[in-house]
């Protein structure tokens, strides 16, 4: 039955049915006609998927993210990251390679940040005569630090769908994260060095400048931190954290830096019900193929398929981030991991690979497909506010997308730079 | 009509999402206390999975939906609008069964009561025929507009997610 039921699913999908549906449909034609589950229990996974706590993580960690974004957090950090690397070559470059690792700790998708950026950064960029590949590349490929480090949403639906602990995921990223800001900006450095891209600032900042911006983002940069050992010593759980990060973008940003007004704040909400009304739909329609899964014994023959090829850790993983970059290609990153996490979860466990160290792989893999042509939302996001050709961004954002694809296969052999912070912390 | 018809069903569902936050921290506040209360998570659920409904319906009519258009957009008009035609009738087929279905599993509920909150789980299931049946007249409405001419009949999403 699943292959028909795969076919099905492809074809309404790569014809233009919205995604969502096209899981839906197929599902409920294997719970109608194939005999074995009776309907009533299709819809009674559908309902039963809404009905979880740490599921609510999703839907807070979006709206603290459109809060923080309407609070005048990213204008501080905006400040902040160019006091810290407008002076290196290819200065605006460095500037959205860092905004994108300072947005991290407070805003937990790659796409937002991106948007941002582009809206903000982008333009500047072409004036210094960047290019526009280029900008919508440094822009597009910088987001993924933001999806890495904490918080997440890529890490909470993993956490959420493969029964992992979401606060050692969490904390799992800072590695990963810091060392993918490093990574990118030598890339752009290099770039900028042969191309001639000159630094924003005339000389470093001094240590004066420095402190007074950091002074003015404390709040923003307070937050990880906050964040880390509040679900660290269990004075909240993921979902909690979610509540406690929209009430404090809230409490920053209408009393403190006072730019958060009612208008800025309804204006995040009506955003936040469209997002957690389109992945939640997705989420409600595949929880019917998850029951499927599980009782096809999908993950199982994935397991025995995988053996029979390799039963190295390593080669194992290595094979599954090829598979995830191909489909990451044509299918969205929120789709990749609905469908993929049920069952690459248990199959990894059983293979010995820590789900956090496969978790954080898995994640940097399915978002960097965001990146990658044809099919990318964070591309297509950058390059329709940059006005820039697919095929530009594509021959531009080839250094850095091998940059981070070169990362993800050191995190694959060295686990430690996943595991050894929360080993640390927990 | 259908502006006030909008209006009041994102109204519903941004108090819906601002009830999920507000419960989510007065369960954690309550915990740290050393007063846990309970009943608050339960209707955070509650409250969400209506946010997620209706979100669902106004993701629907805003075309906020995931969608993989590279190989339709290269289709000649014609058959995208026959391909969208068939499209919103097969998802009009589907919401009818889930409204159907939904609707027996919240009427088998209704004695059964939540947790900690003391309210009947029906008011969490009737969310899922509810939302169904929202997304029904949006489709049923985008189909007739689109057959009649009124607006081009297309299935045009964006190509959205949060990760």
């Amino acid at each position: 039955m699943t292959p028909i039921l795969t076919a099905i699913f492809l074809v309404l999908m790569f014809l233009g049915m919205p995604v969502a549906f096209a899981i839906g449909i197929a599902a409920i034609i294997f719970y109608l006609f194939g005999g074995m589950i009776p309907p009533a229990i299709a819809v009674q996974k559908i309902v039963s998927a809404t009905q979880s706590f740490p599921l609510l993580a999703v839907p807070l960690f979006v709206f603290a993210g459109h809060l923080m974004n309407e609070a005048g957090i990213t204008s501080r950090l905006i400040a902040l990251a160019t006091v810290l690397t407008g002076w290196i070559r290819g200065g605006l470059a460095q500037v959205a390679i860092v905004l994108s690792a300072l947005m991290g700790g407070v805003s937990g998708s790659a796409v937002a940040d991106a948007a941002m950026e582009a809206r903000i950064l982008g333009p500047a960029m072409l004036e210094r005569n960047y290019t526009r590949g280029y900008s919508a590349a440094v822009i597009a490929v910088g987001s993924l630090i933001t999806a890495t480090i904490p918080p997440s949403i890529g890490l909470i639906l993993y956490g959420f769908l493969g029964n992992v602990s979401i606060g050692r995921l969490f904390v799992g990223g800072v590695v990963p994260g810091i060392l993918m800001t490093f990574i990118l900006m030598g890339t752009a450095y290099f770039i900028a060095r042969r191309r001639g891209y000159q630094p924003e600032l005339m000389e470093k900042p001094t240590l004066g400048e420095v402190g007074r911006n950091v002074w003015k983002s404390l709040w923003a940069l307070l937050f990880p931190i906050i964040l880390i050992v509040g679900i660290r010593y269990g004075i909240f759980t993921p979902s909690e954290a979610g509540a406690f990060a929209v009430a404090y973008a809230i409490v920053i940003g209408a009393l403190v830096y006072r730019e958060l007004t009612w208008q800025k704040l309804n204006h995040a909400l009506g955003q936040s019900v469209i997002d957690t009304g389109m992945i939640m739909l997705i989420i409600m329609f595949s929880a019917m193929i998850g029951y499927i899964i599980t009782l096809e014994g999908v993950p199982q023959s994935a397991t025995a398929g995988i053996a029979a090829l390799t039963t190295n850790k390593y080669v194992t993983m290595l094979l599954l981030m090829a598979l995830i970059t191909l489909l990451g290609m044509f299918l969205e990153s929120t789709v990749i991991v609905l469908l993929l996490t049920p069952i690459l979860v248990p199959m990894v466990t059983r293979l010995g690979i820590d789900p956090v160290h496969f978790g954080l792989v898995m994640m940097t893999t399915t978002t960097l497909g965001g990146m990658t042509p044809p099919v990318g939302v964070a591309m297509y996001t950058v390059c329709g506010l940059l006005n820039c050709s697919i095929e530009e961004y594509t021959l531009e954002a080839l250094p850095l997308l091998l940059a981070v694809i070169g990362l993800i296969v050191v995190m694959v052999f060295v686990p430690e730079i996943v595991l050894w912070l929360p080993n640390l912390v927990f | 009509m259908s502006g006030t018809y909008d209006a009041i069903e994102v109204f519903l569902a941004k108090l819906f999402f601002a009830a999920t936050a507000i419960l989510v921290l007065i369960g954690a506040v309550t915990r740290t206390a050393g007063h846990p209360a309970i009943w608050s998570v339960d209707l955070a659920q509650a409250a969400f999975t209506w946010a997620s409904v209706l979100g669902a319906d106004i993701a629907l009519r805003r075309n906020a939906h995931v969608e993989i258009d590279m190989l339709v957009r290269r289709f000649p008009l014609a058959a995208r609008r026959t391909l969208a035609a068939a499209w919103l009738v097969l998802m009009i087929v589907f919401l009818a069964v889930l409204v159907y279905y939904g609707t027996q599993l919240t009427l088998l509920n209704v004695e059964r009561l939540m947790g900690d909150a003391g309210l009947s789980y029906a008011w969490v299931t009737a969310a899922l025929p509810a939302g169904a049946f929202l997304m029904l007249i949006t489709t049923l409405n985008r189909l007739w507009r689109g057959l009649t001419g009124r607006e081009v009949l297309s299935l045009e999403g964006r190509d959205g997610t949060v990760l």
